[in-house]
């Protein structure tokens, strides 16, 4: 498959040693993974404090940004519905799961070596 | 001859089969039948907080259908809790936008973007131990 798989993965800071916002759309920094070059980018979540639909807002941007997969423990009404209408691809961790950022990119980046 | 019903779109399939009441007064034997369109309407309207016209448009149908199953709904809803009839989440004419799948490797729930095609490994870790979501 040629296609860049491109994850967008909530983080509550801007380092990889940060845990995974439970939240997608209020979460405060992104990290965007690139799995074919193994590009790192965090960006700023600048629709945090919005008042209403910030899912709708975020979601577009990311996918702006070529972003093909929401990972995340929660994913909202908002956010769903815009995945749908993109095709983007959701997945929704285990509600246990409390990993770091590197944590979960180490899990991905082993599928992806194999 | 009736007009046949459109089937009706549901985001995901429920997460669980049904509810079964507790308690001395509690009866397994009696089971309320809520279809998953019916479930679609609650989730939609006091889970998501949409508005009627909102939901229907998300569902496919008119606001006065949805205003009908959603309604029904609740009446089989409350008849389960004042009753303390069990509830089974099954049966009626719907489509499903998105199918999900669980690995049960990593415990991730994932969708496929290509709907034609059952993914055989899971997105995040990659194993093969994938198994569809069902009602």
């Amino acid at each position: 498959m040629n296609e860049d798989r491109i994850f967008a993965i909530p983080l509550m800071g801007q380092s990889l040693d940060f845990k995974i916002s439970r939240l997608f759309a209020r979460s405060p920094f992104y990290l965007i993974f690139n799995t074919r070059n193994h590009n790192i980018q965090f960006i700023k979540n600048e629709f945090i404090d919005d008042k209403i639909q910030s899912g709708k807002t975020i979601s577009k941007f990311l996918i702006s940004q070529k972003v093909n997969i929401f990972c995340a423990c929660e994913i909202g009404f908002n956010v769903q519905k815009i995945a749908e209408k993109n095709k983007v691809q959701l997945i929704i961790l285990a509600e246990q799961s409390e990993f770091t950022g590197e944590e979960l990119l180490n899990i991905i980046k082993n599928k992806n070596n194999n | 001859m009736a007009r046949p019903i459109n089937p009706r779109r549901v985001f995901s399939r429920p997460k669980v089969k049904g509810f079964i009441p507790m308690g001395f007064y509690s009866s397994d034997l009696d089971t309320i039948y809520l279809t998953v369109e019916e479930y679609e309407s609650i989730r939609l309207k006091d889970y998501m907080f949409l508005s009627q016209l909102e939901s229907s448009e998300h569902m496919g149908i008119s606001r006065p259908t949805l205003t009908r199953i959603y309604d029904k709904a609740r009446k089989k809803i409350a008849e389960a809790l004042c009753e303390g009839k069990q509830i089974l989440i099954q049966g009626g004419n719907v489509i499903y936008l998105e199918e999900w799948y669980l690995c049960s490797s990593c415990g991730s729930k994932f969708n496929s973007m290509n709907n034609k095609e059952n993914p055989t490994k899971c997105p995040l870790c990659g194993d093969t131990k994938v198994e569809q979501i069902d009602s």
